[in-house]
């Protein structure tokens, strides 16, 4: 029973961080149509900007908060001066050069840090684990629930309740729409795009003291927040929650059997949501 | 008013309007009619910086609107009521409202509730919860609270009963007695009969013919209409 549980809780730990990767990849994918494969390499500089941060003030919250700032600033040079050019293109064009954008991050990150995967030791406050009879379960994997269900609450009410959202919902669903009613849809854009990548750099740091940080990190997260999308529905918030805990929950308890097989499994999952709802679980035709 | 002289829209390599120049006054309303695919709609577009490339010059309260965004001339208080309606289907009535609101605007929230009652009727249902009619209505009541300066006003009455088509062209002609000048682009003939001011006829993105309301009977009016509007 207390292994289930084990399962349970690390499965919903790892789907919340994959919702965060889902829900930025996917709302950015909604609203201007542009696909975005260095997603996951801004996720590893997330991690990154953890470490370096971490590494020069000793303190891990310094880094959780600051991580995602620096790459939401970085998010912002390269859509002013590159993506923002690419919403009218073709896709395979969107995809060839943000891959583009992915290698050119993954060669940094090398040449700058290297190839040995870098440690982030969890904070004194988490570093203790939590027992009820016989089953102990590590804080810090607790506080990733807390946090990234934190996070998620605060994103859906700024989605549902304020009117910042509700042009975000309507640019989602009819950009030109919204720019005839005097909305400027750039802006709108860009702060899109940068809300969503801060998102992957938040996902990174919360995930790099369990996983550690190396430059490879990104590709393997890339595959996976497709998956989400693909399983939650293009554009839905709540599909890259569902999506992404229907991957943890799959990887976890996969691990637990056939550790090999986690990737097969959750491609098998996706292919078997496709096959009934080819638009995913909650996407528009 | 608005002023629109000399334009060629082009999609792609294909040329669709040629040359064309006309004008809305205050609180005129002013028809373009042809048949599908004359280049009405597009014309609609080119105004407001949605066809990729456009020449020539357009101007509104004199001042030239040609190659600015589409959200600043929206800004200016020129107003679509498109064609598919596009109403924001995630959305609820009462937030398709709320995103619409403009300061300054005539008209609020509780005057559209009570020019269509029946959008408050519906308020907390989804957009795509809507009937045709309803649908058309939100679209016109968007536009209304978005301080219009001019209206265009997209195939209204296209697929509608014609007991809604009533309700509309009843709604439209309140808007005309605010003084909001009005291009209307529509199919109906009737409909454009007893609103407009004026006419223009399309054909192949190139004004055939044009008339006032007083002459759109006249002989070469029907004529023209034989020519290029019968089906």
């Amino acid at each position: 029973m207390s292994l289930y549980l084990f399962q349970i809780l690390n499965g919903v730990g790892l789907g919340m961080i994959y919702f965060l990767m889902g829900v930025g990849l996917t709302i950015i994918f909604g609203m201007m149509n542009f696909v975005n494969f260095a997603h996951g390499a801004f996720y590893a500089l997330g991690a990154y900007a953890c470490y370096v941060v971490m590494s020069i003030t000793g303190s891990f919250w310094a880094g959780l908060v600051l991580a995602p700032i620096c790459i939401g600033i970085l998010a912002l040079g390269i859509e002013k001066v590159l993506v923002r050019r690419l919403y009218a293109v073709d896709h395979s064009i969107q995809i060839l050069i943000t891959i583009g954008v992915m290698m050119m991050i993954r060669e940094g990150t090398l040449l700058i840090w290297g190839t040995v995967p870098k440690s982030i030791r969890v904070p004194e406050l988490l570093a203790g684990i939590v027992a009820f009879d016989d089953f102990v379960y590590p804080v810090y994997r607790l506080f990733i629930v807390g946090v990234t269900a934190l996070i998620g609450i605060g994103l859906w009410l700024l989605l549902e309740k304020t009117r910042f959202g509700m042009v975000i919902r309507a640019g989602s669903e009819r950009p030109h729409m919204v720019a005839l009613l005097g909305i400027n849809i750039d802006k709108l854009f860009s702060m899109t795009f940068i809300g969503g990548v801060a998102l992957a750099g938040v996902a990174g740091a919360l995930i790099a003291p369990i996983r550690g940080v190396d430059a490879f990190m990104g590709v393997e997260a890339l595959g996976i927040a497709f998956v989400v999308v693909v399983i939650g529905g293009m554009g839905s918030f709540s599909g890259a929650l569902i999506g992404g805990l229907i991957v943890g929950l799959v990887q976890s308890f996969t691990s637990g059997f056939w550790p090999a097989g986690t990737n097969v499994m959750i491609y098998s999952v996706m292919a078997l949501i496709i096959m009934f709802r080819p638009n995913g679980l909650l996407g528009r035709a | 008013m608005l002023v629109v002289s000399h334009i060629n829209s082009y999609y792609d390599k294909s040329h669709i309007l040629h040359d064309l120049s006309f004008c809305v006054k205050q609180g005129e309303l002013v028809t373009l009619l042809g048949r599908n695919g004359a280049g009405k709609s597009t014309t609609l577009h080119s105004i407001l910086g949605l066809v990729p490339r456009v020449d020539g010059d357009i101007s509104f309260n004199g001042n030239s609107i040609l190659g600015l965004h589409t959200h600043e001339i929206a800004s200016k208080g020129i107003c679509l009521i498109p064609e598919q309606r596009d109403i924001f289907q995630i959305l609820t009535v009462e937030e398709n409202l709320q995103l619409s609101v403009k300061k300054g605007s005539p008209w609020e929230i509780k005057d559209i509730y009570r020019l269509f009652p029946r959008l408050e009727e519906r308020k907390k249902n989804g957009g795509g919860q809507l009937s045709g009619g309803e649908q058309q209505m939100l679209a016109m009541a968007r536009a209304l609270l978005n301080n219009p300066k001019i209206l265009f006003c997209d195939e209204p009455s296209e697929g509608l009963a014609p007991v809604i088509v009533k309700e509309i062209v009843d709604i439209l002609r309140e808007i005309k007695k605010s003084g909001i000048p009005i291009l209307l682009v529509e199919q109906n003939l009737r409909v454009c009969e007893v609103l407009a001011d004026r006419h223009y006829i399309l054909e192949q993105g190139q004004f055939v013919y044009e008339c006032s309301q007083a002459d759109f009977f006249s002989e070469e009016a029907e004529k023209m209409k034989t020519k290029y509007l019968e089906v």
